[in-house]
């Protein structure tokens, strides 16, 4: 059910992005116009098209179909409750979502701190408390990546995100 | 030609020039290694080193560099699922799948084997046609071009194999998105609402990391599971080896498509490897297993994304027409050296884009060594759980990401567009056709809009124009009678 859900909010969401480049680009001046104009007005009619077949399917109860060509195509496995057997969906998400967290942190971490400051926070709490490394692993990963961000950074003339402390 | 060529030979094999070119052939690999790096980077640090120096040391350093980007660019690719560089977006497809069924070094020997074959082929190619590639290149007006690039979209059919309207939404979908920025003909802004970032557009290395990176970066956290889902790597060190030589056919075509779409100016390197990818899944047989980790589509890519850096070079020599940003920082580095690219290319400076020619084929040579060498231990990096992994990946990736426009708009558009391209994963919306139409959005429109201006409808008569227009109605048929023998067997199985 999650799962045709996402799926027809993703194609819902697709059209109606789609549709308001397509009314955005009205305003364009004539040779801006068309071609937006053009892949906008088509996309909303296929996407209408792959919305309604989700639909159809949807209410047939059909099974998800994983044989697709979405560069992984394979379900992932290994989940923490058995080798063989893929996580359910809606737990799949949840987890994701968690983790997405933790990178949306580490991402305001840098905005307040800077880079590699917050990069050394990150792996710190993240190798001690996910992946549970022992101490000292966990401290000599950390080091390892500040030190190679200073001098790869120097080496290549990297440039770090400003931040509010004004720390790199 | 071939006393000019001996001499141009003997002349690279001076140890300065070869001590300058393993320089760059070292700051190539390391260029194709990190992902989000490019050649373009390779040739901003090593451009500084060139001014002043003779031109064939020089270029052995500059050609040595951006000849192996496109071999090296394998391992996040493979081994990852990362797009190492721009030109390797279609290996993921099925080295990928390749490393995750405990086949990864596999994937990666055949790679290099087909990756160095390539560039010596294209190399030769280019050797064998610079001298009268001038009509050719001259023959190709914005109308072909234009149908090139509706070549490269109809591949969209082909990569969303099962799925066709989902990914011709997700294609149409990346080429509303490829029109963000600065228009091509006058002087408008589109859907920049105000942001400066957005100015020139989405960075396509941003798009790129988003769509591939993030979703298996959170894959592998959510599952804590290794890259690699089985060992099955065998001792047999030549299997990949193998795979290349029994597909020899495949890398010679894919060789030489490669070449002449490089040889093509304005389409862009990121296209060829998809364009290479939809001609081999169609034009081999039993092609079910494409995108599950079929040897085949990491052959035939990989083949043609070396052969075009050989193509690339005769537009940016014989007409200072950079078909990338690395060509275009070579016509720098040249100019440095007090070298103009054009005509004089083939006739006073010929010695020097022989020597291009050579280094092309030995800096292929001397990465594909070194890549063979490293492949083992770099491949057990498949084997490390994913929350050891992937927290090391993010710190890299939010940095390979921030250099490209060196905004804070990069990292957010870096993870906007992973999160979007998560879910796309998840609810099996095919993303490969959603990077397609982004790549050729700008030639497209830059191309139809000139084809109109100066030719009005005429040009849809031009027979080179008609030709491409089979072309791509062929392809477009072909992928929907795959489509619906694939849904077919799929509904078999089922039952």
């Amino acid at each position: 059910m999650l799962y045709w859900s996402l799926r027809i909010g993703m194609g819902a969401l697709v059209v109606v992005i789609l549709a308001l480049m397509g009314l955005e680009a009205r305003g364009f001046q004539a040779l801006a116009r068309y071609f937006p104009l053009t892949a906008a007005s088509l996309g909303v009619v296929i996407g209408l098209g792959s919305l309604a077949q989700d639909v159809v399917r949807w209410r047939s109860g059909a099974e998800r179909q994983t044989d697709l060509l979405s560069t992984t195509a394979v379900i992932p496995e290994a989940g923490e409750a058995s080798e063989d057997e893929p996580l359910p969906f809606a737990q799949t998400v949840k987890i994701s979502a968690y983790y997405m967290a933790w990178i949306i942190a580490y991402v305001v971490a840098i905005w307040l701190i800077g880079l590699i400051a917050s990069s050394a926070v990150f792996l710190l709490l993240f190798l001690r408390l996910e992946a549970r490394l022992s101490y000292t692993r966990t401290v000599i990963c950390a080091v390892a990546v500040v030190l190679f961000l200073y001098y790869f950074g120097g080496f290549m003339d990297l440039h770090w995100p400003d931040s509010i402390v004004g720390l790199e | 030609m071939f006393q000019a060529a001996t001499e141009a030979f003997a002349l690279l094999l001076a140890p300065e020039h070869l001590l300058f070119m393993m320089l760059g052939v070292i700051v190539g690999l390391i260029m194709g290694v990190v992902p989000g790096m490019s050649g373009m980077t390779g040739m901003a640090i090593l451009l500084p080193f060139v001014f002043g120096m003779e031109p064939v040391t020089g270029v052995a350093m500059l050609i040595g560099m951006a000849a192996v980007t496109s071999t090296s660019d394998t391992f996040p690719s493979v081994l990852l699922g990362i797009p190492g560089s721009s030109s390797s977006q279609a290996t993921i497809l099925d080295g990928y799948p390749l490393a995750q069924q405990g086949q990864g070094q596999r994937a990666l020997r055949a790679s290099f084997v087909a990756s160095m074959s390539g560039g010596i082929i294209g190399g030769l190619t280019v050797f064998g046609t610079i001298a009268f590639a001038r009509p050719i290149v001259l023959a190709l007006g914005s109308p072909e071009l234009f149908m090139l690039a509706l070549l490269g979209l109809s591949m969209v059919g082909i990569l969303s194999r099962g799925a066709p309207l989902a990914g011709m939404t997700s294609g149409m979908l990346g080429l509303a998105l490829g029109t963000v920025g600065a228009a091509p003909a006058v002087h408008t802004y589109r859907f920049t609402f105000d942001s400066i970032y957005l100015y020139d557009g989405i960075p396509l290395p941003v798009l790129a990391l988003g769509l591939f990176a993030l979703p298996e970066m959170l894959d592998l956290l959510t599952h804590n599971a290794a890259v690699s889902k089985t060992v099955v790597e065998t001792a047999d060190k030549f299997a990949g080896v193998r795979d290349a030589i029994r597909h020899k056919w495949l890398v010679f075509r894919s060789a030489i498509l490669g070449t002449v779409l490089g040889i093509v100016p304005g389409i862009g390197g990121s296209v060829v490897d998809w364009i290479t990818y939809g001609v081999t899944q169609q034009t081999s047989k039993n092609n079910q297993t494409f995108g599950h980790g079929d040897i085949r589509g990491v052959i035939g890519v990989e083949s043609a994304s070396n052969a075009k850096d050989a193509g690339t070079l005769v537009p940016t020599l014989l007409f200072g027409i950079p078909g990338s940003g690395t060509t275009a920082m070579l016509i720098g580095g040249l100019t440095l050296m007090g070298i103009q690219a054009g005509p004089s290319m083939v006739t006073t400076e010929l010695n020097v884009t022989l020597s291009m020619v050579w280094t092309l084929v030995i800096a292929n040579v001397v990465a594909t060594a070194l890549c063979f060498g490293l492949s083992g231990t770099i491949s057990r990096m498949t084997e490390i759980p994913g929350r050891i992994l992937v927290p090391f990946l993010v710190v890299i990736l939010t940095v390979a990401a921030y250099q490209s426009t060196r905004h804070w708009g990069d990292i957010v558009a870096f993870l906007g567009i992973g999160v979007v391209a998560w879910l796309m994963k998840q609810i099996d919306w095919p993303r490969p056709p959603l990077l397609v139409g982004f790549v050729l959005a700008v030639p497209a429109e830059r191309y139809l809009h000139i084809s109109m201006s100066r030719y009005g409808f005429d040009w849809l008569t031009f027979p080179l124009v008609l030709a491409l227009g089979a072309v791509v109605l062929l392809v477009v048929i072909g992928s929907v009678v795959q489509n619906s023998r694939h849904r077919r067997t799929l509904e078999r199985g089922e039952r």
